[in-house]
C-alpha cells in the first residue's frame, strides 16, 4: 500500500476515535443540549470524512446540506409548536 | 456565473465533477434522509405532546445501545478504509475492510434482533405499551425496523462488492466501491441520530 493511502487510513481510524469519544460523551451526559450538538458534530464527521464531502464541490456539498438539513430543521420547526401546544 | 453553471448542466457531463452514478447514489440518500426525517419530526411532535411518554431506559440499557453504536461506527470507519484501500489499488485490503464491514453489520444486526426480542418479551408492541404511551411502540418498530432493513440491504451490497472483488480476473473499479460505502456511512449517520434524538433524549 503505498504512504498516501496510509496516510488516508490514518485520517478515518482519527475520524472513528473521535466519533467514539462523542458517542461516549452524550452517553454520559445525557442533557439535550450535549446530544443536539453530538449528533450535529458526529453527522458533521460522517460526511466530512467518511462520506468525502470535505473533497466536494462547495455547490455540491450546500445541495446535500441545505436539502437535508435545512428542510429537516423546516419540518420540525413547523410541526413542533403544534405537538407541545397539545 | 450564471452562463457557467447552464454551460455546465448543458454539457452531458456530471456538473459536479464527478460520476452520474455517484450523483444518484446522493440523490438517493438525500431523499432517503429526508424521509427518516419525517419519521424523526413525527416521534417528536407526538413525544412533545403526550403527556405519559414513558422514559426509553424503562426498556433499553444505555450501555447496551452504546455497543451497538460502537459498533456501527467501527464499521463505517473499516467501510472507509476499504474505499481507501480500493482507491490505492491494494485489492487484498479492500477485501479485508470489505470483509470487516459485513462483520460489522452483522453484529449490528443480532444485537438488535436481540433487543426487539426483549422489548416484546417485555409486552412492547406497535399499538401496546405497558409503560405508558401507546405511539411509542409504533415508533420504535417502525423507524429501527426501518433502519434496520437498511442495514440488512447494506450487509447484502457489501456482500455482493466483497464477492465480486474475489475474482483475480475482476477490474478493481474503486467507483462501485466507494457507492457501496457511501450507503453505508449513510445508514451510520441515520443510526446516529437515531441514538440520539429517539433514545438518548428523555432517557
Amino acid at each position: 500500500m503505498s504512504e498516501h493511502a496510509d496516510t488516508s487510513l490514518l485520517l478515518y481510524w482519527k475520524a472513528w476515535a473521535a466519533l467514539l469519544v462523542i458517542t461516549l460523551v452524550m452517553a454520559f451526559f445525557t442533557s439535550t443540549g450535549v446530544i443536539v450538538v453530538g449528533i450535529a458534530a458526529k453527522v458533521t464527521i460522517i460526511g466530512a470524512w467518511f462520506m468525502h464531502l470535505k473533497q466536494e464541490r462547495l455547490d455540491f456539498v450546500l445541495y446535500v446540506a441545505v436539502s437535508l438539513v435545512f428542510f429537516s430543521l423546516l419540518l420540525f420547526g413547523l410541526i413542533a409548536p403544534d405537538g407541545a401546544a397539545m | 456565473m450564471t452562463t457557467e453553471v447552464i454551460d455546465r448542466w448543458r454539457s452531458g457531463k456530471s456538473p459536479w465533477g464527478h460520476t452520474w452514478q455517484k450523483n444518484m447514489m446522493w440523490w438517493f440518500i438525500v431523499t432517503d434522509g429526508l424521509l427518516f426525517a419525517g419519521f424523526l419530526c413525527s416521534y417528536g411532535f407526538s413525544r412533545l405532546g403526550s403527556s405519559n411518554w414513558p422514559p426509553t431506559s424503562a426498556y433499553f440499557s444505555t450501555l447496551f445501545l452504546t455497543t451497538m453504536t460502537f459498533i456501527l461506527i467501527t464499521s463505517s470507519a473499516t467501510m472507509a478504509c476499504a474505499v481507501g484501500s480500493s482507491r490505492a489499488g491494494d485489492r487484498k485490503a479492500t477485501r479485508k475492510f470489505l470483509l470487516l464491514t459485513i462483520l460489522g453489520g452483522l453484529a449490528f444486526l443480532g444485537m438488535q434482533a436481540f433487543e426487539w426480542t426483549h422489548v416484546i418479551a417485555e409486552g412492547l408492541r406497535p399499538g401496546v405499551n405497558p409503560h405508558g404511551d401507546t405511539l411509542f411502540g409504533a415508533y420504535f418498530f417502525i423507524v429501527t425496523g426501518f433502519h434496520g432493513t437498511h442495514v440488512l440491504i447494506g450487509v447484502l451490497v457489501i456482500l455482493i462488492t466483497f464477492l465480486k472483488r474475489r475474482g483475480e480476473t475482476c477490474d478493481l473499479n474503486p467507483d462501485g466501491v466507494e457507492l457501496t460505502g457511501l450507503y453505508w456511512h449513510f445508514v451510520d449517520l441515520v443510526w446516529v441520530v437515531i441514538f440520539g434524538a429517539f433514545y438518548l433524549i428523555g432517557s
